[in-house]
């Protein structure tokens, strides 16, 4: 074990490259995250863990927009996010200015994967620490949903999870009927996934952060309007009584 | 027919370097049609004046459609040169792209490449194409790239022998034509034009698009239609 693990151009004797399995933990450590496509579109909600009662409603957001039709929420290194966000926005810029139209979303994120892909093959360089999901809407392909992790692979799915909870999050997305529901029923259960999933002994406080890109919003990528996030949050709370009790005051909205 | 035989001879009498594109073809799909590509460069020019660089040779028979992707053409005129090294890049780029995104390419797309190289070099180049075709998205769909402008249109004249016919093809243009019907407006507006232009004459070629693929046909001189002045 030891030695072969120092850098990500060396693999073990078992064939692994230790550096990236690392790189994953440390999207493991970070809160949860998902995005789940519905017949109409896509919706992303993200458990984001308040640290400290200074800071502002709102910061540290971790869901970005790519381009008008793309949307991306993260887990992992919040800093390594943001720029791979950057790089996701001029791949998709740049191929509006070639070709002029939007980017199609199988296609950039097997260029992102290809990005972060690069950053394990040396031992200059470290892995990414994130993970994102990406997902958009289209008139001709409908909702397309797809995440990369830091291997650089890139999958598309109808419903993933990334982070902490993930495990407890896909058994709980499972139980949906995606492709049936509609975004405005689907943002009530993602909403509800999240405060299931959600750890009050471990973690205290948390900020939902939800949002949403389909038919409804005629496809632009957009955080899910004020009102509508405030009933989603009304329902997920409703529907797990129990341990939530005494903790209601922690747990806020996001401002938009 | 005389302009045939004409064109045999004229090919064995004049030189090489610089093709001048002198015929006209014309290019449709189901809808959307392109109209007579003819050339934007002068007639040719007697051996006696010497022009210090530029040689000409009188082609009437080149065919100025060419294929960008299986079912996307883009017709040609200005300098021939420029005009097919163009479309030779776009069509690399397609390939490249087509397999990239895993799907054929967006009409679309293949103008804007054409339109990106036209504006990049515009001071340089001097040529036009009309990009046109077929996707499965927006149906059939043309596209003009003039000097690096890019402009959907239901159809598009273009060369030398084009402004002769602009008001033939705004008159007689009607929205939602069928195959038959567009293609025999284009080969009508095609026959008009070679009639009147000096720099146009030959043959005419036409391609239809849909969604099943391309076809190409050429139509010789003696089987254009005849109007008035003929």
């Amino acid at each position: 074990m030891t030695s072969y693990d120092l850098s990500a151009s060396t693999f073990s004797p078992d064939g692994r490259v230790f550096q990236v399995e690392y790189a994953m933990k440390a999207v493991e450590n970070s809160s949860t995250a998902i995005g789940i496509r519905c017949k109409d579109g896509v919706v992303f909600g993200v458990e984001k863990l308040v640290l400290s009662k200074l800071y502002e409603q709102g910061s540290n957001k971790r869901i970005f927009n790519v381009d008008r039709h793309v949307g991306m929420a993260v887990a992992g290194l919040l800093a390594d996010a943001r720029s791979l966000s950057e790089v996701a926005r001029e791949e998709a810029s740049n191929f509006r200015s070639n070709y002029g139209h939007n980017i199609p979303l199988k296609y950039l994120s097997e260029r992102v994967a290809m990005y972060v892909h690069a950053y394990t093959l040396y031992s200059a360089v470290r892995p990414f620490g994130c993970s994102f999901i990406f997902g958009s809407y289209d008139q001709d392909d409908g909702p397309q949903l797809y995440m990369v992790d830091p291997s650089g692979i890139s999958f598309g799915y109808w419903g993933c999870a990334i982070g902490k909870a993930k495990q407890a999050a896909k058994t709980e997305i499972e139980k949906l009927q995606m492709k049936d529901m509609t975004c405005r029923e689907l943002v009530k259960e993602v909403a509800k996934i999240i405060y299931i999933v959600h750890d009050e002994v471990k973690d205290k406080a948390f900020e939902l952060e939800l949002s949403w890109v389909g038919e409804v919003t005629n496809g632009k990528h957009e955080l899910v309007p004020k009102d509508i996030r405030v009933e989603a949050e009304k329902y997920a709370k409703a529907s797990f009584p129990s341990s939530v009790a005494g903790e209601e005051g922690n747990c806020s909205g996001i401002s938009t | 027919m005389e302009g045939w035989c004409w064109a045999l001879t004229l090919e064995c009498l004049l030189g090489k370097s610089l093709f001048q594109v002198l015929e006209s073809q014309s290019f449709t799909m189901n809808i959307k049609k392109v109209l007579p590509q003819l050339s934007v460069l002068p007639p040719p020019i007697p051996p006696l004046l010497s022009i210090p660089h530029r040689e000409t040779v009188v082609n009437r028979v080149m065919n100025k459609l060419s294929l960008l992707h299986d079912k996307i053409y883009c017709a040609l005129s200005g300098s021939a040169a420029d005009a097919q090294t163009i479309a030779e890049m776009v069509n690399y780029q397609l390939d490249v792209h087509s397999i990239e995104v895993g799907e054929d390419p967006q009409v679309r797309s293949a103008a804007t490449l054409v339109k990106n190289i036209s504006y990049k070099y515009k001071e340089e180049l001097s040529a036009h194409l009309i990009v046109a075709g077929w996707d499965k998205r927006g149906g059939g769909q043309v596209y003009v790239t003039l000097n690096g402008l890019l402009s959907r249109q239901p159809f598009a004249v273009g060369g030398s022998g084009s402004s002769y016919v602009y008001g033939f093809v705004d008159a007689e243009y009607r929205k939602a034509m069928s195959k038959e019907d567009c293609q025999q407006f284009v080969v009508n507006t095609l026959s008009l034009a070679m009639s009147r232009d000096g720099s146009s004459g030959g043959v005419a070629y036409l391609v239809t698009i849909d969604e099943k693929g391309a076809e190409e046909k050429c139509i010789l001189g003696n089987e254009l239609p005849t109007f008035y002045d003929q």
